[in-house]
């Protein structure tokens, strides 16, 4: 890793520190020398081989299959270790690939009819392969599988070692082009401490395991992979979605700082905060939820001293089971564990939110030219309503075992509710003439994340019982941002005025109609916007667990009143930049103590 | 030689993981087992084979096994599509 050191001579001065920005798609920050994997596509040549070698060429090909296997199966067992779920979807299909005897015979039929290498015959065969894969449903998903399967064939085939990363004994950021299925499981080791990646939007399946995991991670960093070289020295900042280059001593330090005490010390300390109130120094007081996904989560929301569940994505319940769907039995399951586990606190099921920018399954059509404006969440629930109503059942059985209430996604307007409503009505008329027992009084709410449903929040507060703010939507579709679209993504600022005045809106229609209001997008978790919330008037707060104790520090440091003062001052504020200059300016110095990693610039992240 | 058609019903059709359990399946009899569809015929012990049939739901194909185990090919390779594949719908 050491390279020559250049001719003393010419004594360049280093190069300078520079910042890339990318889409911060998990918060926390880095600095460590950089592994940057090599991405699936080797260069393969063509080579002529002589007659007499054919034989030794098919034998390599071969061998080079069977070595794939292996690799395959050992990845299989060590990831199934960890994380049952989901890992025979990701390698089974790799595993069939390699079996292939169809595929495996026609590359070795290609080596002795053309006399060519087993690099270009297998590519020429995977060429020829995925050309007859039009129309095959869950064609990318496939595609993806091939190409990961050829590319540890050809690597093999060079005779690089596939990276084995639990062999690392040094702190690594890893940065790739893009990383495969198989590739991301194995970020899973102690070693790897950021990610950065040129491509990815901020909701691949890559993200969302390194949120799971807790590294910073940066996407569509665009060729960062090419200008960097495996050993140097880089911070990730997934917080404000910057990666720096060379970056000066400074830099590092503070990186450094802020890492170990996110890591060890501050969230010690962060910990103690677990039992005590969010509460203002006026006594105002908050709910702080915690948003999960998984049922492996729950040790971490009690951890990190949760008051209840304020979003359950419900989505991965299908996500795992891809093309399957859940049973009615597999939702009452997974909803009764965590009723159970978390009683008296509440725990808030949003019902399906497939599609969009996210979360694929094979139920979903694929041609959407737009799917974030299409057929996605409440919209697909209400034509699928045999979907909808298994999962609807499932949660209304276990009302009985715990706080359960449930919540509708992208509810666009009054009708849309009424309609959601109905067929909850229906679920719990069909369980009542079955004699099977649930509680009528389940609180129903819905999401606040479509512009429209904001500016009739004073007529849907009139039916709903509660609300929730999904800051991630509605500043996506206030500002007509995609953020996963990397040339835009700078515009996605979570203090634009407009999202201010939105919020306002929605808490204090809710706040008229005498119903909770909670946020439970990422603004939420900022403590720097947190001052902002709470001057708003929003009674909930949910989150990724880890945020809790830096919010609930915030909340704790401040009074409500001088909250509602900050809220009056940034009201009267025409940009974006204003309110992020005014959250450094006021807000910061006032958290400081309360929250010491907080740096400046936090009011334009990301995500 | 047998020879017959059989129809996919299942929602997804021929999607990854059913073909993956027909062709394990197929692997399990010594006799050919080729799949025929509109002038084209695959492997049915090939998963690749079977995914460019791209048989959605509805498809008829023609089932043409040749062996000692033919019959057994068959019959456990239609209750295989009977069942849809092990799936709900």
């Amino acid at each position: 890793m050491s390279g020559q050191e250049p001719p003393s001579t010419d004594k360049s001065p280093p190069r300078p520190s520079r910042s890339l920005r990318g889409i911060g798609a998990s918060r926390g920050i880095a600095a460590a020398p950089c592994l940057v994997l090599e991405s699936g596509e080797l260069a393969v040549f063509r080579m002529a081989i002589s007659a007499a070698d054919v034989d030794d060429e098919v034998r390599r090909f071969r061998s080079a299959v069977q070595t794939a296997g292996e690799q395959i199966t050992n990845l299989q067992e060590m990831f199934e270790q960890e994380h049952r779920d989901t890992a025979g979807s990701i390698f089974d299909a790799q595993r069939l690939l390699l079996d292939d005897e169809t595929l495996m015979a026609g590359a070795e039929r290609t080596i002795r009819a053309q006399k060519m290498n087993a690099e270009w015959a297998l590519r020429m065969e995977l060429h020829h392969l995925t050309q007859s894969f039009a129309g095959v449903p869950e064609r990318e998903r496939l595609l993806e599988n091939v190409d990961d399967v050829e590319g540890r064939i050809q690597k093999i085939l060079a005779g690089n070692q596939h990276h084995n990363l639990s062999e690392l004994t040094e702190d690594v950021v890893i940065v790739a082009n893009k990383l495969s299925p198989s590739e991301t499981a194995l970020l899973r080791v102690p070693h790897v401490v950021g990610l950065a990646t040129d491509k990815g939007g901020p909701s691949s399946h890559t993200v969302i395991v390194a949120k799971a995991l807790g590294i910073p991670a940066v996407v569509g960093l665009h060729e960062l992979s090419e200008r960097v070289s495996s050993g140097d020295l880089i911070v990730v900042d997934g917080s404000r979605g910057i990666v720096i280059l060379n970056p000066t001593q400074a830099d590092v330090a503070r990186s450094q700082t802020m890492m170990q005490e996110f890591r060890r010390g501050e969230e010690e300390r962060l910990l103690a905060l677990r039992d005590l109130k969010a509460e203002t120094l006026d006594g105002f007081r908050v709910e702080i939820h915690a948003n999960i996904e998984l049922e492996e989560q729950l040790d971490a929301v009690i951890r990190y001293g949760a008051e209840g569940i304020g979003l359950y994505r419900s989505e991965f319940l299908f996500l795992h089971r891809s093309p399957y769907l859940p049973t009615e039995e597999d939702h009452y399951e997974a909803y009764r564990k965590m009723a159970t586990a978390l009683a008296p606190r509440v725990v808030t099921i949003r019902t399906l939110d497939l599609g969009g920018e996210k979360y694929f399954h094979a139920v979903l059509k694929k041609d959407e030219n737009n799917p974030v404006l299409g057929m996605r969440a409440i919209r697909f629930c209400l034509m699928n309503k045999d979907i909808f109503k298994t999962q609807l059942r499932g949660i209304l059985r276990a009302t009985l075992h715990g706080n359960v209430r449930v919540m509708f996604p992208l509810i666009s307007g009054v009708e849309e509710f009424r309609l959601a409503r109905a067929v909850l009505t229906e679920a719990m008329d069909e369980l009542e003439s079955e004699g099977v027992p649930f509680d009528r009084g389940i609180k129903v709410g819905l999401m606040i994340e479509v512009p429209s449903a904001a500016a009739v929040a004073d007529l849907l507060a009139r039916e709903a019982d509660f609300f929730s703010i999904g800051t991630n939507d509605l500043i996506q579709y206030t500002l007509a941002i995609d953020r996963s679209n990397e040339s835009v993504a700078y515009l996605y600022r979570p203090l634009h005025p407009a999202i201010i005045r939105t919020v306002k809106f929605t808490v204090d229609a809710a706040r008229a109609a005498g119903i909770p209001v909670a946020m439970c997008g990422e603004m939420a978790s900022d403590p720097i916007i947190v001052p902002i919330l709470l001057g708003l008037g929003l009674n909930e707060l949910s989150m990724d667990a880890v945020y809790i104790p830096s919010v609930k520090a915030a909340i704790r440091a401040l009074t409500a009143v001088e909250a509602r003062e900050m809220v009056e001052e940034i009201l009267r504020l025409a940009t974006a930049s204003e309110v992020e200059q005014y959250a450094d300016r006021r807000i910061l110095p006032r958290l400081r103590q309360a929250v010491p990693q907080l740096v400046e610039g936090s009011g334009t992240w990301a995500i | 030689m047998i020879e017959r058609e059989v129809t996919i019903i299942n929602r997804l059709g021929l999607h990854m993981r059913a073909a993956g359990k027909f062709a394990r399946m197929a692997a399990q009899f010594r006799s050919s087992v080729n799949i025929l569809r509109d002038g084209l015929a695959v492997d049915g012990k090939s998963i690749v084979g079977l995914l460019t049939l791209a048989a959605a739901q509805g498809s008829t194909l023609t089932l043409r096994i040749d062996g000692a185990d033919e019959e057994a090919a068959f019959t456990a390779l239609k209750e295989l599509m009977d069942s849809r594949f092990g799936e709900d719908q």
